[in-house]
């Protein structure tokens, strides 16, 4: 019997269980969708560098023997190690195309995934192993023939294999090119048996890829090695390493927002779907007490109850983690892999979304369990009373008083219609505000990152193109090149700072360690036209010649203000210097040092450009000797559009959840406020009102709400915008959230417009309704 | 006297599941203005429909309404719901009034919609409720409640009075009280069909319609009606 009833009761509640329903789905596929992705590529990524065999760490020098490869070889934490020479070289017939070229001797560490073609043969003498990646981009294929300039060698090599190497997952030709772009930047690896005879024995080897054995003596190791290879320049790990520190932050910063964003649909979620089964089951009170009266036990009748939601819930929970991870998860998951170089990629479901799901489902039937004991702890004759709205005067002795007497009558029993069902009002007011902050801060991630780029690409970035200086590039040389690209130079130096403070620790602790440094970097300027420095408002600053400069966030770090003095050196040299800070700057994503050629002069330095600008857009293409690489504005470009439409899908797919979100909240909402009023419209109709006033009545309260929401809402999405930026971006950037006026606009537009809408919709239902039948219900 | 209310061959068919049901089976109909009607008949007779009719908040299957010489069979949802805001007040057995409103906020709210309303405040001293204007309905016994919402009815001087069961859910004290405030409108020329099955009420009415299965029984005039205070109730 109850079960016939079951079916009956879903068919009569269909709207109400359609929220629920869809509630826990939307949820539950939210959040299944964002971890199924951030988890995939989380794991995926350990998973290649298990079995790739990432290095744990770089060793750097001016070339290093095979002398040094055994040594290095030799300390008993180091498992295996490959000598490495990588240069930018041009390919020829391919414009605007940069080829990063790996010359190896063997494969043990960061191993190539081979996706099509041969395994690596140290021994190939014209075998190249080409970026699979890149290859796609340039419809390139095995046996392809290409040949390749690096100053003044060629080699022609036949492509042998098409890999990815875990060390290159996300691979850019230099540090100032944001995002990875294959047309126009690959890899390849040759076999040092592939160069030219008489070359080939006086190839540097630079550096030293090392795969430890255990990871955790990093330090030991280092060390260790230091002492033993003292050809070794800088020692490096995963950590400095960009691929793998540019991977692992796109994971990070996915993972912040996707909590803020999952928290917030599940939370509004849970609220909606409380507001709804308190309803229903107020609804189903005079069936409780009937059934009770007829002798059903208690627990009878609660399971009856629950198994309701339970079942309904169960289905939602499931569906929304399948289609969360095979829409949602795999969406995203390709997405990022145009960018990142991952092979074997898969989306990945943790136990935490199961565990999530469980929770949703459990809420749903708690609060459906404790809804339904409620009314059963009251006598049977109480429960098959039919509810009649009880009203306590006292709530609404406010709106009887000020300026409420002026209101319409209307609108005061919109006011106390609301004031009387608070609970509901307030789950639906969270729910709208929590959309439109969705909206916004979806909206004001866009609008932040452009607002960022603008400060980079068009206030501070002043040049049209730049040309790297290659370290052998002659004296003459650099003076033919500042004859035809200007004048305008600067150049970077990695520098050790002495930490200001060494009074920190104790005096004893000084003399035993070595003073405590710091890696900063040393921005030269000579460049006055084409870099400029914004100070804390962004307006400009001219350096002077009298000292450094410091950004504000790193002088915030190493307690450094201006007038303080600091001890620093160039990497690697003996010479200290002592400078005096003169002035702070800001600058959005490069925390250093800064100060003019003319002041490294003045402390007797030789000041040597590797960087020269100029304002003409140059032709990538053609590199003159003594130049590495040529990067052009337009280039930088390309690479944040590309970005900025990758981002673009991602929070569309946000604002579609969170309008569609709003719809099932102010559906819901509406439904709920219908039903119970239902009878009071059906009064008013008798009265004489016409349908289109009563939908005017209707609709006012809706938008009351919706007003209130989208008020609450706005500066929310600003605040969880900022947090966003805060938690996500790391030491080494310094910009706010920004949201412009105009988003404001949109996303309060955009909440109004669907609220409006789906109040319009509900409205409809008023003039369906059946005085007659109406009135009678109530009888 | 004018005819405020003709029917003809008034029928309303409810069909439901299939088969066809005669609420009410070709009835006809003459009232005068000024009248206090009881309509008696046993429950399912057809009563409330008819009354629902007259009122414009349901269109007969056949037939012809006339209330003040027009038609209202033929009109459209507008102009049923402005023909109920100037011609009609009605009055519930349950009262139907709003509770979040107070007693007078509830009167005022037909203030809008009727040209020829009065005010709210008169029309509730009226009905001796002019202590309560600022209270809300559950503040109010039933027969006070019953009071607001005949108040309501009268505040907006319509042509017609349509009560169904108005004391069903009262005292028989609190009746009488109601239906003196009924009769009271006949005094000021307005037409009170009140609908019972309450056949005592028969004692004090102008016009006596009795009602059976849908169809009219009889239609008596009395010639002298009972004063209210003299019925034993
Ligand atoms: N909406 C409806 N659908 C079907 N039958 C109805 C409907 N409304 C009323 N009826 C039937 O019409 C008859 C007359 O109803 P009603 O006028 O309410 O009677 P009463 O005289 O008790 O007021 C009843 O038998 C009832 O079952
Ligand atoms: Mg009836």
């Amino acid at each position: 019997m109850l079960r016939k009833k079951l079916v009956r009761d879903l068919r009569r509640n269909l709207s109400q269980f359609f929220v629920i329903f869809m509630m826990v789905l939307l949820s539950v596929m939210v959040f299944a969708g964002v971890h199924a992705y951030m988890d995939g590529m989380r794991i995926s990524a350990e998973e290649i560098y298990e079995s790739c065999n990432l290095a744990d760490m770089w060793l750097t020098g001016e070339g290093f023997s095979e002398k040094d490869l055994k040594t290095v070889l030799s300390d008993e934490n180091v498992l295996a190690a490959n000598r490495v020479l990588s240069v930018q070289a041009a390919p020829d017939g391919m414009e605007d195309v940069t080829l990063e070229l790996n010359v190896i001797e063997a494969n043990d560490v960061c191993r190539m995934y081979v996706f099509e073609g041969a395994e690596f043969d140290p021994e190939s003498k014209d075998g190249m192993w080409l970026d699979q990646e890149f290859a796609k981009a340039r419809g390139l294929k095995i046996g392809d023939s290409i040949t390749v300039r690096y100053e003044m060698i060629t080699v022609t090599a036949k492509i042998a294999g098409l890999v990815e190497t875990p060390d290159h997952a996300y691979s850019i030709k230099d540090s100032t090119e944001i995002f990875p772009d294959h047309n126009t930047f690959g890899y390849a690896y040759l076999s040092k048996a592939a160069l030219p005879e008489m070359i080939r024995s006086l190839v540097p080897f630079p550096s030293i890829l090392v795969d430890l054995k255990e990871a955790d003596r990093y330090d030991a190791t280092k060390a260790g090695l230091q002492e033993m290879v003292p050809g070794i320049l800088a020692v490096t790990g995963r950590e400095e390493l960009p691929s793998y520190v540019g991977y692992q932050s796109e994971v990070e910063e996915g993972e912040t927002y996707s909590f803020v964003f999952t928290a917030l649909f599940l939370f509004i979620a849970i609220l909606s779907v409380i507001t709804t089964m308190r309803r229903f089951v107020r609804k189903e009170r005079t069936q409780i007490g009937t059934l009770k009266a007829l002798g059903y036990r208690r627990g009878r009748i609660v399971r009856h109850y629950v198994s309701y939601n339970l079942l309904l819930s169960i289905v939602a929970a499931i569906l929304g983690i399948a289609l969360g991870a095979w829409l949602i998860g795999s969406f995203f998951l390709n997405m990022e892999m145009e960018y990142f170089e991952m092979p074997e990629a898969h989306i990945v479901l943790l136990p935490i979304v199961y565990v999530v799901a469980a929770v949703c489902v459990l809420i749903i039937v708690l609060v459906t369990w404790l809804s339904c004991r409620k009314i059963l702890n009251e006598p049977a004759s109480q429960a098959l009373r039919t509810e009649i709205p009880v009203v306590k005067n006292t709530r609404f002795s406010l709106t009887t008083k000020g300026i409420f007497r002026k209101l319409s009558t209307v609108t005061k029993w919109n006011l106390r219609d609301i004031a009387r069902n608070k609970g509901r009002c307030i789950a639906g007011v969270a729910g709208i505000m929590g959309c439109t902050m969705l909206v916004v801060t979806a909206l004001g991630m866009f609008d932040t990152i452009r607002n960022y780029l603008s400060w980079q690409f068009t206030h501070l970035n002043r040049y049209e193109s730049y040309a790297v200086i290659s370290p052998s590039c002659a004296d003459s040389q650099l003076e033919r090149l500042k004859e035809t690209y200007g004048n305008e130079t600067s150049q970077t130096l990695a520098i050790e700072v002495k930490d200001p403070e060494p009074e920190r620790g104790s005096a004893q602790d000084d003399n035993e360690s070595p003073e405590r440094t710091t890696t900063q970097m040393m921005f030269v300027s000579d460049a006055p036209q084409s870099i400029w420095f914004t100070g804390h408002d962004k307006s400009r600053i001219e350096l002077s010649d009298e000292g450094v400069y410091i950004t504000e966030k790193l002088s915030d770090t190493l307690h450094l203000d201006v007038g303080d003095e600091f001890t620093w050196n160039v990497y690697g040299e003996e010479d200290w210097h002592t400078s005096k800070i003169i002035g702070t700057y800001r600058d959005p994503q490069n925390q250093r040092f800064a100060c003019t050629a003319g002041y490294l002069e003045r402390i007797g330095r030789e000041y040597r450009p590797d960087t020269i600008y100029s304002m003409e857009q140059l032709d990538r293409t053609r590199v003159p000797e003594g130049v590495e690489v040529i990067q052009t504005k337009d280039g930088l470009q390309k690479g944040v559009e590309s970005m900025l439409s990758r981002m673009t899908s991602i929070i569309y797919l946000f604002i579609g959840f969170a309008a569609l979100l709003a719809v099932v909240i102010l559906y819901n909402l509406g439904i709920l406020s219908f039903s119970e009023k239902q009878y009071q419209f059906a009064t008013l109709k008798v009265l004489g009102y016409r349908t289109r006033a009563l939908r005017k009545i209707f609709n006012q309260q809706g938008r009351i709400l919706t007003y209130l929401s989208i008020l609450l809402g706005l500066p929310a999405g600003w605040w969880i915008t900022s947090y966003i930026f805060e938690a996500a971006l790391g030491d080494n950037y310094d910009f706010q959230a920004y949201i412009r006026p105009v988003t404001y606009v949109i996303a309060g537009i955009g909440i109004f417009a669907v609220s409006v809408l789906v109040n319009d919709l509900m409205s409809r239902k008023i003039s369906r309704i059946d005085m007659v039948s109406s009135l009678k219900a109530n009888e | 006297m004018n005819t405020a209310l003709s029917l003809r061959s008034v029928s309303k068919i409810y069909s439901t599941g299939g088969h066809a049901f005669k609420a009410l089976d070709k009835v006809d109909l003459d009232i005068e203005e000024g009248k206090l009607v009881v309509i008696l008949g046993p429950s399912g007779a057809g009563k409330s429909t008819l009354l629902n009719l007259v009122g414009g908040m349901d269109v007969p299957s056949e037939g012809t309404i006339r209330v003040n010489g027009t038609d209202i069979s033929t009109y459209s949802e507008n102009e049923l719901a402005d023909y109920r805001a100037g011609n009609i007040g009605f009055i519930f057995q349950f009262y139907n009034i709003l509770p979040t409103l107070t007693v007078l906020e509830n009167v005022n709210l037909v203030a809008d919609l009727s040209k020829n309303a009065v005010d709210g405040r008169s029309a509730l001293e009226a009905v001796g409720l002019g202590e309560h204007l600022d209270k809300f309905p559950n503040q109010l016994s039933g027969g006070e409640q019953q009071r607001v919402s005949i108040a309501r009815a009268i505040a907006k001087n319509p042509a017609l009075l349509l009560c169904d069961e108005p004391t069903g859910a009262l005292d028989s004290a609190t009746g009488v009280t109601i239906l003196k405030l009924l009769k009271e409108q006949t005094q000021r020329g307005k037409t009170v069909i009140i609908v019972t099955h309450n056949t005592l009420f028969a004692e004090i009415a102008d016009v006596v319609v009795r009602l059976k299965n849908g169809r009219i029984k009889s239609v008596t005039n009395v010639e002298k009606p009972m004063r209210i205070d003299d019925v034993e109730w």
